[in-house]
């Protein structure tokens, strides 16, 4: 039957988009992240398959039912959710730019292409126009970064969330059919691809965050927004996690810095959990062999104020759309916050000598669009993706529950002699904060890698049940953990919709919830 | 014999990169803290080296594309079509592949030997993780390939063949090694005792692109310069035996060249080729020889010099083309030298000079090096037809270069598609000034 199987892909997508053989589809998918860790065998497709468009996703999707093998989906897999076996469809070969409609600011775009691909296509046309600028690398799908929740979207993100910058989607059922969602649903539609409430219940909200369990999404219409005329950056400090948790939300919901983000303030700097190995480099000493007093020190090498360990800071962003003439009124406004408000300290060189205020504001400014520089630009990932960090978990807070939330979070990584380090963006207009850990480990470090799973073992389950964290991937530790919480009624309802669509089970059976804990 | 971490801290020279915060110890390489052991190191000792590289890969991808040309695509090996974007072709899957040979997940395969082999090694991948986790692709290309031929399953049958040729023939062509100053017009006296210069005409300059030959010696000549050739006892200088893995067979060749140079007493050596150039300069370092007693240099510096001396004075040249300059791999990303064959061009009155897109750090390969060309010949035409493509995108007409292989792909390239460019070595257009 394998050889079978292999004949029918290679028929259906050209020999040439088909990987079979064990050595390709491990460098496609070992995930270096993770199963570093000693004994953790990697997860692996049979088959991985690069379709050029939704109708040899069709066939493929009909040809797994009638073997009734697994079929995973993922972008140009460069992050990676398991695979255990079965078929993995990559949509990197579905790169068609569709449309580009400027006069009503959307899109029509494959699945498959990137934030890379996508700006040059605009700046090549000298369109003034751009989408939420996330912090993922430039060769994701844009799609698969939407549909994902879009948790990742950044400073300059003109959304509450990604997803809501899909208006319309194209997809395959797991029983093969191809459909539309939205106005996209009716031909007739002059809306198409500008609004998802046409009619009846908003279908593409499924797929949202359903990790490819619900069917393959193939096309998608996205809004475009316009790149701001300028950008007012505040670089703000507070000493304690609740006057974060108060500040950072309340400059967004008042539209004061409508696309602002935050954090501790090891990730000032910008991702640059970098130089605590760095840091332990020059102190002789692995990471979990720093003690607070290090860390104390380390924040005074770096010339950040405050006390102890923890301090914290906001980066502020204000889009000014209209004119450059804004930014004065902003400032105005900044000052009138300021002064009111004693406990928030706005940073500069003279007060935090260490960091370059300049470069991150350039940086930023490239994130939205202006100056020099393409959006998305690594610039400011390229600061700190070195060697001896971890994205550790992603999820969702409620504003007040942040100090919880990461005061846990902090004394349970100190216990295990690590550093979790706090991002922040809050979403839905600053009602809801996404947060991210990012835990620096020496990777090649059998005890560092040790302590970062005890770690990880022992944070998951405690943020979810005494800090009310809200796992955004739910699948494996993090998906068993909220299924033991969850509503009956949501996991039956989630239940009945995936057995009514992929009556077969064959739409990535390992992702979501209640799926058998072999894959856990 | 090792090998070394080729690609310097180095950013193009037009976009200054700077860490947002200044650490005195950014640059130092914790290579200390990889404690971690892998169950098949015993079975695969070469990969040992390779360790320290693989296990910082995040598999982010970003190895794939030149960060500063605006996120262009800029690995032949994963734009080729046929392997579009496959991880196993980018720097990512290198470093996969020598994690799971050494934790033993995958074993030696006519695949993983695929995915050892190719590739250009041109370094951009190097070069992108240089900015950002510092991991080394190359190293883990270069661990694996050795890895291979020690187990006997590399290198190909194509590199093998020109390895035989090497050793019946002293040249990866074949061709009779007495012919090999047949170009030759002008009176130079051969292995001349004490001379200042030997000029190092490579394999490819001789047999395949003369003209570029014709144009060095002509320069030296009109330099008034000192200088000798090997004649038929010139060997390849071994830069393709090493790319693929024959080390030993690399060592030899170059031993034999170092001795009859240094048997000479001469005090600089150039080469116009820059594979043969890079083997001089970092050869004997990573095969285990000592270091030869005269200078190596390749012939753009010492041109260079020769101009900013005044011993060379170019005049216009009568040319309407619109000119770019190719940055070759292993003169540019692999030791660094950008600038000398651009002051070269800069020296030119009259020239209209552009920059690729894709250019200097960031240049595209032309597909030609590192067995490519004669093991992968389709991804040999690709990558010089994209870069062909990108002469045109950016409105230039002739593309010159400091690297007789990258003349002779690019220019078999073009006869293929047809686009009319001129291709050339930078010596050539030096030498046409002069007229």
């Amino acid at each position: 039957m394998v050889n079978e199987i292999l004949k029918e892909l290679e028929a259906i997508v050209g020999p040439d988009n088909v990987i079979s053989d064990k050595a390709r589809i491990f460098a496609e998918v070992y995930d270096s992240w993770l199963q570093i860790l000693p004994g953790k065998p990697p997860k692996m497709p049979d088959y991985i398959v690069r379709p050029a468009n939704e109708f040899e996703v069709q066939d493929i999707v009909l040809m797994a039912n009638r073997y009734k093998i697994p079929i995973q989906v993922a972008g140009s897999y460069t992050y990676k959710l398991p695979c255990f076996s079965g078929i993995l469809i990559q949509t990197s070969r579905m790169n068609r730019i569709h449309e580009v409609n400027v006069d009503e600011g959307y899109a029509v775009i494959d699945a498959g292409v990137t934030f890379n691909q996508f700006y040059r296509y605009l700046r090549s046309r000298n369109i003034d126009l751009t989408i939420p600028i996330t912090t993922s690398p430039p060769n994701t799908s844009i799609v698969a970064n939407f549909l994902f929740k879009g948790l990742a979207m950044g400073m300059t993100s003109m959304s509450d969330g990604n997803q809501d910058a899909i208006m319309a989607l194209e997809a395959v059922l797991p029983t093969g059919e191809l459909i539309h969602t939205g106005s996209w649903a009716l031909q007739t539609a002059s809306c198409k691809y500008t609004f998802d409430l046409g009619f009846g219940p908003q279908l593409t909200r499924i797929f949202v965050g359903a990790l490819g369990t619900y069917g393959i999404v193939t096309k998608a219409a996205i809004k475009l927004w316009p790149k701001p005329k300028a950008l007012t950056v505040k670089f703000l400090g507070v000493n304690k996690i609740e006057e974060l948790a108060k500040h950072l939300p309340k400059i967004m919901y008042t539209k004061l810095a409508p696309n602002s983000s935050g954090g501790h303030w090891l990730l000032m700097v910008l991702h640059a959990t970098n130089l605590v190995p760095y840091w332990g480099f020059e102190q002789n000493k692995k990471i979990y062999q720093l003690t607070d007093e290090d860390i104390v020190k380390m924040r005074e090498y770096y010339g950040i104020p405050g006390n102890g360990t923890q301090y914290f800071y906001i980066l502020a962003c204000t889009p000014h759309y209209v004119s450059e003439d804004e930014a004065k009124i902003c400032e105005r406004a900044w000052s009138n916050y300021l002064s009111s408000n004693p406990e928030v300290t706005e940073l500069t060189p003279e007060n935090c000598p260490g960091v370059k205020f300049g470069e991150i504001e350039a940086s930023i400014k490239m994130y939205g669009g202006i100056g020099e520089g393409e959006p998305g630009n690594q610039r400011i990932r390229y600061s700190g993706w070195v060697p001896g960090h971890i994205w550790s978990f992603y999820g969702s807070s409620g504003n007040t529950a942040l100090p919880n939330l990461h005061n846990l979070t902090w004394n349970v990584g100190r216990k295990h002699g690590l550093v979790p380090v706090l991002h922040l963006i809050p979403m839905n207009e600053g009602r809801v904060s996404h947060v991210r850990y990012m835990v620096p480990i020496e990777r090649g470090d059998d005890e560092g890698l040790r302590r970062y799973a005890s770690f990880f073992s022992e944070v998951i389950p405690r943020v979810i049940r005494e800090a009310g964290f809200v796992p955004a991937r739910c699948f494996g530790l993090s998906a068993k953990i909220v299924s033991q919480h969850m509503d009956p009624g949501f996991y039956e309802l989630y239940r009945r919709i995936k057995k009514a669509l992929d009556p077969n089970n064959i739409m990535a059976p390992w992702l979501g919830f209640g799926v058998p804990f072999d894959y856990v | 014999m090792e090998v070394e971490r080729k690609i310097p801290f180095v950013y193009h020279r037009n976009i200054e990169f700077v860490p947002f915060i200044n650490h005195a110890s950014l640059n130092k390489t914790p290579r200390e803290w990889v404690s971690i052991s892998f169950p098949k190191e015993a079975e695969y000792p070469d990969l040992s080296i390779a360790k320290f590289e693989a296990v910082r890969c995040w598999a982010c991808g970003q190895c794939e594309f030149s960060s500063m040309a605006t996120w262009a695509m800029n690995c032949p090996t994963a734009t080729f079509p046929k392997k579009y974007r496959q991880a196993a072709y980018r720097g990512q899957g290198k470093h996969m592949s020598v994690l799971g040979l050494l934790q033993g997940y995958i074993d030696p395969s006519p695949e993983l030997v695929d995915i050892a082999f190719f590739c250009n090694l041109c370094g951009n991948c190097t070069l992108q993780c240089s900015m950002g986790l510092g991991s080394d692709p190359v190293v883990s290309v270069m661990a694996l390939r050795r890895t291979l031929v020690k187990l006997g399953m590399g290198p190909p049958p194509a590199h093998r063949k020109f390895a035989s040729m090497i050793k019946q023939y002293h040249n990866p062509y074949g061709e009779p090694p007495e012919a090999k100053f047949a170009w030759l017009k002008r009176k130079v006296e051969v292995k001349k005792k004490k001379a200042d210069i030997a000029y190092f005409a490579g394999c490819t300059g001789p047999y395949r692109t003369p003209e570029v030959c014709e144009a060095t010696t002509a320069l030296l000549e009109a330099a008034g310069a000192d200088f000798t050739i090997l004649g038929g006892d010139e060997w390849c200088c071994g830069s393709p035996l090493y790319m693929v893995g024959l080390w030993e067979e690399s060592k030899e060749t170059l031993e034999h060249n170092i001795a009859l140079l240094e048997d000479l007493g001469i005090s600089r050596f150039i080469s116009t080729c820059a594979g043969c150039f890079r083997q001089f300069y970092e050869g004997p370092k990573k095969l285990g020889i000592s270091k030869p007693s005269f200078e190596v240099l390749h012939s753009s510096q010492l041109l260079c010099e020769y101009i900013n001396s005044g011993r060379i004075k170019p005049k216009s040249i009568p040319t309407e083309k619109v000119i770019t300059y190719h940055d070759p791999c292993h003169l540019g990303r692999h030791v660094g030298i950008f600038d000398d064959p651009r002051e070269i061009l800069s020296n030119l009155p009259g020239v209209k000079f552009i920059e690729f897109e894709r250019t200097a750090h960031h240049a595209w390969c032309c597909g030609a090096g590192a067995g490519v060309m004669s093991g992968y010949p389709e991804l040999a035409r690709f990558a010089a037809i994209e870069r062909l493509k990108e002469a045109k995108g950016v409105g230039a007409s002739y593309i010159s270069t400091a690297c007789p292989f990258c003349v002779l792909n690019m220019k078999r390239a073009d006869e293929a598609v047809g686009f009319g460019l001129e291709i050339g070595d930078v010596v050539q257009l030096l030498e046409r000034s002069l007229r």
